[in-house]
């Protein structure tokens, strides 16, 4: 078993983005799974299987019904791009308010693109996330309400 | 076996500990009802010691200006009567009936995590010890249960009797921790099959939420406490005013913590009197999703209500009204559920005998704890009523007349499923009445005196203030409490040795945990337990009294064909001797060492902070030590298996 | 001396215990604990946010925050969240040597980010910011130093999940001499930041130094291991590391945000305005 299966091969979307997103199950932007138990593709190294031709075949690598190295690679990126561009955004003279919302949003972002991804939330069983849930909103209200109670919110 | 990938070796210098019986049995054990019973034992001797030091001050204030104990003795006697009573003894009891039930009732074998469980008993006793060391070096903590800064700071509470109970309360949080993410787990992840989570017993829903609790709050003294803790020891700036600190930010934490706490501490007892009620009364429980639901409401709005405790340090208009309508707000939850339980008992076959007694006392005393406390819900009226006895009288209503009389019930009830014996009815009965009585004549007048503007923690009071006479009283009822004590203590002595044998199923009971014998054997359930109903074990041997009085429900259409054999009681009639002819292929997890080496360091670390440095890192090692023993050390050990 | 061996069968004895939910105990656990541990940092960020511009004295955030030496900690701390990842991926599908290598790679950068928190620790400390002398420094200490605890049971955690990818499993004697080298260089660290004033100065760089070459010997003797074992029954064991791994670095990024980049500008100035205004 391979990671590209013929059936599957022939539903694939076209476009690069949804073939990124693609899940395998005629659903777009769903990010793939990582569970899925399958044999050794042949000739993995530390950043996964060499693709065949640069050119056409490099990110088939992704989709399926799992994870690969490159997906997470790309995660990477895209968390890297969001540091540097926390680092340009607080170089630049912005108005606080502006500065401070837009910061606390990319550090959200962040946050949850490796909570999901990373730490396979988004994947895994419903408990974790209740479990985990429970434990970050209570956090938010309470300590949302300590700043405000101690006026400190606008600070 | 080649196949076996081996993942770990280490030196294992002590044999792995195999005896069933003896002192080391009981030291290495990991059995969830062993650890339930010390549990249980180790809080009901800081139960002695804590009772005993309020007997202390109600004889100091029985009459004025007395010079029984010094004022600092007094600060002494009511900060460790306080963090006794809630910290070991109304939670590790608590505990002790997690231990022991939550794995009966959910029909497991023992809890996810036996050496974790170990682990959590033996932090709880050491930390335990640790802060009733402070005794021994005369500096027992001074500075109330609730350590308000910037009285704690350094700077002003010198010694190291505000250290004791800083560091002792960081070891008891772990416990406390490591006993919620185990039973947390447990209840999760090892229900029989068919107990959805609306088929649970009410007294596993209470365990749920108060580990959810337990998991959310202690992180938060936690913080609090490793902040007054690097104030005092590393001269950091947490409530330091001269620097800019906050006093009234630890209240903020502390309080945080604080309410939730109040109902980890009450919860449990919910559970209790939720079972016992519809057993003596031989009704279903009374509307039992909305006891589950209004638990679950408690616990929610429970975190929303701190700023109650602090009325008076002057939030601003707006943040008081918002805390007092959320404080208000949770009595209907708690009405809700006091409505269930009359429900249950109306029109019941109602027994009357120790366990339900104790049980309506803790319905009755927790009604008038619960309406005192919407009285101080009002902010002006609670700026009248802050820090004097109307306030101890309302916090001793719901955790004494609450928490401690639902334990009581809990005891007598399921006694017999622990050990195999009754308690004496008549005993129970007098320990009953003599509590009852002892705590309403303690307790009722104190409001009458907070009114009058007693305050709190005061060591004494002048003759002209009219007090006295009141607090001789209050004081001849903290001895018939007492008196009631010990006729528990005589009662378990006298059935110890000659009680009535009980039977696996004495009460005719609706849970799982009596379809096993009493006293329940080592693997609990020969067999686990098919779950298809709410109260299983009821409706498998009365199918037809449930199936008239649930017709609408739909699972019960499944119920009908049971059979003979499938109702009766099977498990309850396998002896122990017959099992252990037949391998059934229940593997239990071993004993262990380790647990109780991490659980000694850690105290043993946490004690050696207020000491020389070599001492922590001697600590640090015995704890690394154990953690890696237990690390290294398999569930079972491979020779058991072939 | 008993050797007590654990194998695949009896170590993973709960994976296959049935559960009610079907996952597993320890998983469960983890999930709750990291719940947990979000009221535990929740509660030191809001005190750093509740004193923020409170202290009386300086050095204040504006003269002390490097913010580009932090963002590249921060980097440092990110990818080794994918190096994680990539180690889980690995495991899962059963290639125990690269497994071995990510893991390491992930203990590595873990190292990486808690010498430039030395750097930073030492930098501050150099410049008059202590955790005594003003608000500042007591809530930038205490919550930059437990995370860098937490930062550091990782590292020793995944050393030791790098052990049991090695052909004969994880030996104590190895996880022994792995942490002393590993403390060494602790306490190389703590001298170097004057907590240990007996081996302040050069003897604290020393033995930094010593400690990270014993650390890092040790690992690269582990990394040149190498075995055809399967290592897929580990998987949940590092999917657990992962997972606090992780959160380590989510915290990070909070703190990265609201103690560096939102507060970096924070000075005497806003100090005295709030005070007076």
């Amino acid at each position: 078993m391979t990671t590209e299966q013929p059936e599957s091969e022939q539903q694939r979307p076209g476009n690069f983005l949804k073939r990124l997103f693609w899940h395998g199950d005629h659903r777009y932007l769903l990010i793939p799974t990582t569970y899925a138990q399958e044999a050794n593709p042949e000739g993995e190294g530390p950043f996964g299987k060499a693709p065949k031709t640069w050119k056409t075949k490099w990110w088939d690598w992704t989709g399926g019904d799992h994870a690969s190295v490159f997906f997470y690679v790309v995660v990477g990126v895209i968390l890297s791009i969001m540091t540097l561009a926390e680092y340009w955004i607080f170089t630049t003279d912005l108005e606080q308010v502006w500065l401070n919302s837009s910061l606390f949003a990319l550090s959200a972002i962040k946050f949850f693109m490796v909570v999901a991804f990373f730490m396979h939330l988004k994947f895994d069983n419903k408990w974790f996330t209740y479990l985990f849930a429970s434990g970050f909103i209570l956090a938010m209200a309470i300590f949302m309400s300590i700043l405000a109670l101690t006026d400190k919110l606008n600070g | 076996m080649a196949q076996e990938a081996v993942i770990s070796t280490f030196p294992n210098p002590f044999p792995r500990p195999k005896s069933d019986t003896g002192i080391w049995s009981w030291i290495t054990t990991v059995d969830h009802k062993r650890i339930g019973t010390m549990y249980g034992i180790s809080a009901f001797m800081f139960f002695l010691v804590g009772g005993t030091e309020a007997l202390i001050m109600r004889l100091q204030l029985a009459r004025a200006d007395s010079d029984l104990v010094s004022p600092e003795v007094y600060n002494q006697l009511f900060t460790m009567h306080g963090t006794t009573m809630i910290f070991l003894v109304v939670m590790p009891l608590s505990a002790a009936f997690f231990n022991w039930l939550v794995p009966l009732m959910i029909g497991a074998r023992d809890v996810a995590f036996p050496r974790l469980n170990a682990f959590s008993y033996w932090t709880f006793l050491a930390g335990g010890l640790l802060i009733n060391l402070s005794f021994a070096f005369n500096s027992a903590p001074n500075a109330g249960w609730f350590g308000y800064a910037n009285l704690t700071e350094g700077a002003y509470a010198l010694g190291n009797n505000t250290t004791f109970w800083v560091i002792g309360l960081q070891v008891l949080g772990i416990a406390s921790l490591a006993a919620a993410f185990n039973f947390l787990v447990t209840i999760i992840n090892l229900r029989a099959p068919g107990m959805s989570f609306m088929k649970m017993p009410v007294f596993i829903w209470m365990a749920l939420i108060v580990q959810i609790l337990l998991v959310l709050a202690f992180p938060v003294i936690t913080v609090a406490l490793i902040e007054l803790q690097f104030d005092r020891l590393y001269l950091t700036n947490f409530f330091n005013p001269d620097a800019g600190g906050e006093p009234v930010y630890w209240q903020h934490m502390f309080w945080l913590f604080g309410h939730p706490e109040v109902y980890i501490l009450i919860l449990p007892a919910m559970g209790i009197v939720s079972e016992v009620l519809p057993v003596f009364s031989r009704k279903p429980l009374f509307g039992y999703p909305f006891v589950v639901f209004a638990g679950a409401a408690i616990a929610f709005m429970g975190f929303f209500v701190w700023s109650h405790h602090m009325f008076t340090t002057g939030l601003g208009p707006a943040a008081t009204s918002a805390f007092a309508l959320s404080t208000m707000a949770i009595a209907v939850p708690t009405g809700i559920k006091i409505f269930n339980w009359i429900g249950t008992i109306w029109g019941g076959q109602i027994k009357l005998n120790s366990a339900m007694l104790f049980s309506i006392g803790f319905v009755a005393l927790f009604i008038v704890g619960g309406l005192s406390g919407v009285s101080h819900a009002s902010p002006p009226t609670d700026a009248q009523q802050q820090d004097t006895y109307y306030i101890v009288a309302h916090f001793h209503y719901v955790l004494f007349g609450g928490s401690l009389f639902g334990l009581f019930s809990g005891v007598y009830y399921w006694w017999p499923k622990f050990t195999g014996k009754f308690l004496s009815e008549k005993l129970g009965k007098i320990h009953f009445w003599l509590m009852f009585v002892g705590m309403n004549l303690t307790f009722f007048p104190m409001h009458w005196l907070g009114l009058d503007g007693m305050p709190r923690r005061i060591f004494t009071y002048g003759g002209d203030s009219g007090w006295e006479r009141t607090n001789e009283w209050i004081t001849v009822g903290a001895f018939i409490i007492a008196l009631s004590i010990l006729v528990f203590m005589i009662n378990y002595v006298k059935t110890w040795r000659a009680g009535t044998v009980a039977g696996a199923d004495p009460w005719d009971a609706r849970t799982l945990e009596w379809s096993i014998p009493s006293p329940v054997p080592v693997y609990n359930f020969v067999k686990i337990p098919q779950v298809d109903a709410l109260d299983d074990w009821w409706v498998k041997k009365y199918p037809e009294t449930v199936l008239h009085q649930e017709s609408h429900d739909t699972d019960s259409g499944q119920l009908a064909p049971a059979g003979a054999e499938d109702v009766l009681p099977m498990q309850a009639r396998v002896s122990p001797e017959e099992l252990l002819g037949e391998d059934h292929g229940i593997h239990l997890p071993d004993k262990s060492y380790y647990p109780l080496i991490a659980a000694l360091g850690l105290a043993f670390f946490g004690g050696s902070l207020m000491s020389a440095w070599w001492l922590t890192l001697i600590a640090g090692l015995i704890m690394l030590y154990g953690v890696m023993g237990w690390i290294f050390e398999p569930v079972n050990d491979p020779e058991d298996h072939h | 001396m008993a050797q007590a061996a654990i194998t695949a069968e009896h170590h993973g004895s709960d994976h296959h215990e049935e559960t009610t939910t079907g996952l597993g105990h320890r998983k469960l656990l983890m999930w709750s604990f990291l719940g947990s541990e979000c009221m535990f940092f929740g509660s030191l960020i809001a005190t750093y946010l509740v004193y923020r511009n409170q202290s009386k004295v300086g050095p204040w955030p504006d003269e002390i925050i490097d913010v580009p030496l932090t963002t590249i900690s921060t980097f440092v701390l990110l990818m080794s969240s994918l190096a994680m990842v990539l180690a889980l991926n690995y495991t899962q599908r059963n290639r125990p040597n690269l497994a071995r290598f990510w893991i390491l790679m992930t203990a590595a950068l873990g190292s990486g980010f808690l010498g430039f928190q030395a750097f930073e620790f030492t930098e501050f400390f150099h410049e008059g910011l202590t955790p005594r002398i003003n608000l500042f420094g007591t809530t930038f200490f205490v919550l930059t130093g437990f995370h860098g605890a937490h930062v550091t049971v990782g590292v020793l955690w995944l050393l030791m999940m790098s052990g049991t990818t090695t052909p004969k499993g994880l030996h104590g004697i190895t996880l022994l001499g792995l942490l002393l080298a590993f403390y060494t260089g602790l306490a190389g660290v703590l001298g170097m930041i004057d907590v240990i004033p007996q081996i302040e100065g050069t003897p604290g760089v020393i033995i930094f130094i010593v400690g990270v070459i014993a650390t890092l010997g040790i690992g690269v003797w582990h990394f040149s291991l190498k075995t055809e074992m399967a290592v897929d029954h580990q998987a949940e064991n590092l999917e657990i590391t992962g997972l606090y791994w992780h959160f380590v670095d989510i915290v990070w990024i909070v703190i990265f945000t609201v103690v560096y980049l939102v507060s970096a500008n924070d000075g005497e100035a806003l100090a005295e305005g709030l005070l007076h205004g």
